[in-house]
């Protein structure tokens, strides 16, 4: 029997008072999954990921991520929780420009020293970890070349992204859009990627898109608006 | 941790900070050097005066016969006379005593009257000897000794001969020209009026004012060189005495006595007291100065807080990375008020290097007109309270950017919103 690694129980959260954005009354997300969350912009997508990653905090109800209730950690304590337990890429714009692909990549490690533990003992050291991480990634010509950030295509960075998210493999990886920003091809070849490599990290993957051509890449696919009561929808 | 990724994220934006940099650096130096003006224009002043114990002069302004005597700031407005001179340099307590007559000019330069022995106990600095680059002091009725800026500027050696004008302004229409002096003697530099003076003896100012009344000659009643060369020259008037003690303990004791004298309206001065007076006069427009420099750092510190303030528009995604890797809000101020801190500092330091470099460029040039002599463009420990004041102060600054991108963080999420 699988253990679950997010779970979220009656959790409501509104942005302004008596309109609430979130009104989530059960989901769980097993270990090791591979969830796509779909909803169109305006259901609330955002805010679930504030949440899940403990950024905003509920007005009511639990999170679970890997069995520690999230809401009831003080701020500082969910931003280290954050940097130890889960690994985020955004939608474009993943990199600071003025660091080297691998100062990015082990940026991630420099918040929380059980990431960077993980790493050393997969890999020696933090340079070595980012390397392999980034060579796995395709990434071995760019690494070598010393290109900077901005010269890479937004395929290659959102790569770069996911070699940040898994480095001390983290065990939940959170995606906002990653795809939103690639033609077809890549963004097939991205999600393959992605989805291997979190594998093979023994990570649960929760991937938010209203994409839904990448269906059947999941093992799961969440409509947000079944699950969330609060949801603000178009007629159709 | 942070530190890396702060300088490196300053580093990527040196562009728009280094004019943030240039700013604090103009407005530190600017800062400095009116400090440093400042303390070399007291330095100055109490250099001129270290070997003196008391100056006496007519009866009036203590700091206006300092002024006038000394530093040869505006003039006399009575004499004394010589009677008082003789009777204060035969005083058991007294040292030393030099007449001091003043009145003349040479192309802007003032003419001091005074005898042979003013080389000898004169004191400058830290109790230093008037030395001479060239030549001696003088023996001969004509002969004149110059200050070193009176002898660079004129372009004078020992040997060049030189006449007087009566009155001490820059161009004068009446000309001791009838009677030449020799220069004997050329100053080494001291950086006090002495380098603008012109010596010759107090019977000099006699024999050339010799058959002249009411400031201007009398026609007919010239004489000779020869005839004024065996004409008895007692001066009957002088302008100041300088006065050196025996005994620092006998100083008020004869400062009384000469205040108190029934004769003549006299008065001593101890120059220390009369400069405080200066000071307190000046400490006025000091301050007025310091506050317009603190006004410029003022406004270094508002351009470094639009430009931070700015930045952050441009900087919400990466605090947004920062925060979704692990930063905490504290992370993200500290960033902030590092860069705010990085910017105060390299811009004091290059504001350091400039004054330094402002003040040994500049140095000739206030010599030259304000007969300022700046000693060092070295950083004196009262600077450290203002450089430290400045850096402290940038630091704070950061904080308002810093608590700004604090709240944009709070909003944003991970989602950043334009």
């Amino acid at each position: 029997m699988s253990m679950v690694a997010v779970t979220l129980e009656q959790v409501k959260y509104s942005w302004k008072k008596g309109v609430p954005t979130i009104d989530i009354p059960k989901c769980d997300i097993k270990e090791g999954e591979k969830v796509l969350i779909q909803g169109p912009s305006g259901s609330g997508k955002s805010t679930l990921l504030s949440l899940l990653t403990g950024l905003l905090i509920p007005d009511s109800g639990t999170i679970s991520v890997m069995g520690h209730d999230v809401t009831l950690l003080s701020p500082s304590k969910r931003d280290g929780f954050r940097a130890d337990h889960i690994g985020f890429i955004f939608q474009q714009f993943n990199l600071l420009p003025y660091l080297s692909l691998k100062d990015n990549v082990m940026l991630a490690c420099r918040f929380s020293p059980a990431r960077m533990q993980r790493a050393l003992l997969q890999y020696v050291s933090m340079e070595n970890a980012a390397e392999h991480l980034l060579i796995k990634l395709g990434l071995e010509q760019q690494l070598r070349q010393n290109v900077t950030v901005s010269e890479l295509s937004i395929g290659q960075q959102q790569r770069v992204a996911v070699a940040r998210a898994l480095i001390g493999s983290p065990e939940v990886l959170i995606a906002d859009e990653p795809t939103s920003a690639l033609d077809a091809a890549s963004r097939d070849a991205f999600i393959k990627l992605l989805l291997t490599e979190t594998s093979q990290h023994n990570s649960t993957l929760l991937l938010v898109s209203h994409d839904e051509t990448l269906k059947h890449y999941f093992d799961r696919t969440i409509l947000l608006k079944n699950i969330n009561n609060a949801g603000v929808y178009d007629a159709a | 941790m942070l530190l890396s990724v702060a300088l490196a994220s300053s580093w990527a934006r040196r562009h728009t900070l280094l004019f943030i940099v240039l700013t604090i650096a103009f407005s530190v130096m600017l800062l400095l050097s009116v400090e440093k003006i400042r303390e070399e224009v007291r330095d100055s002043f109490n250099r001129s005066v270290s070997g003196t114990d008391l100056i006496v002069g007519a009866r009036g302004g203590e700091l206006q016969l300092i002024l006038y005597s000394i530093f040869h700031i505006g003039q006399a407005s009575n004499n004394m006379s010589w009677t008082s001179f003789e009777l204060i340099k035969n005083n058991k307590q007294v040292a030393w005593a030099e007449p001091i007559s003043l009145g003349d000019s040479h192309k802007g330069f003032r003419v001091v009257g005074t005898s042979a022995s003013f080389f000898e106990h004169y004191r400058t600095g830290l109790q230093k000897k008037l030395l001479f680059q060239q030549g001696k002091g003088f023996s001969d009725l004509f002969d004149t000794v110059v200050g070193a800026d009176v002898a660079r500027q004129l372009g004078y050696q020992v040997g060049s001969r030189i006449t007087l004008s009566h009155g001490v302004g820059k161009t004068s229409f009446s000309e001791h020209d009838d009677r030449p002096f020799s220069v004997i003697g050329i100053l080494q530099p001291t950086g006090t009026p002495v380098d603008q003076s012109v010596f010759v003896s107090s019977q000099a100012i006699e024999a050339i004012h010799d058959g002249w009344q009411a400031g201007s000659r009398i026609r007919g009643q010239q004489l000779s060189e020869g005839e004024i060369r065996k004409k008895i020259l007692q001066p009957k008037e002088l302008t100041a005495v300088l006065v050196g003690m025996k005994s620092k303990l006998g100083t008020f004791h004869l400062q009384r006595q000469i205040n108190n004298y029934k004769a003549e309206p006299l008065q001593a001065v101890l120059p220390g007291v009369a400069l405080q007076q200066l000071w307190q006069l000046i400490r006025v427009a000091e301050n007025a100065l310091l506050l317009v420099s603190a006004c410029v750092v003022l406004a270094g510190f508002i351009g470094m807080l639009a430009v931070l303030l700015t930045s952050l528009g441009t900087r919400r995604k990466e605090m947004a990375i920062l925060r979704s890797i692990g930063a905490t809000p504290w992370h993200i101020i500290s960033l902030l008020v590092f860069e705010s801190t990085l910017v105060s500092l390299v811009g004091t330091i290059t504001g350091m290097l400039l004054s330094f470099g402002l003040l040994m460029f500049a140095g000739p040039l206030f010599e030259l007109h304000f007969g300022l002599f700046i000693q060092s463009a070295g950083l004196s420990l009262e600077d450290l309270p203002i450089l430290l004041g400045v850096i402290f102060a940038g630091a704070l600054t950061g904080l308002w950017p810093g608590y700004r991108a604090y709240q944009m963080t709070a909003a944003d999420g991970l989602t950043v919103r334009y």
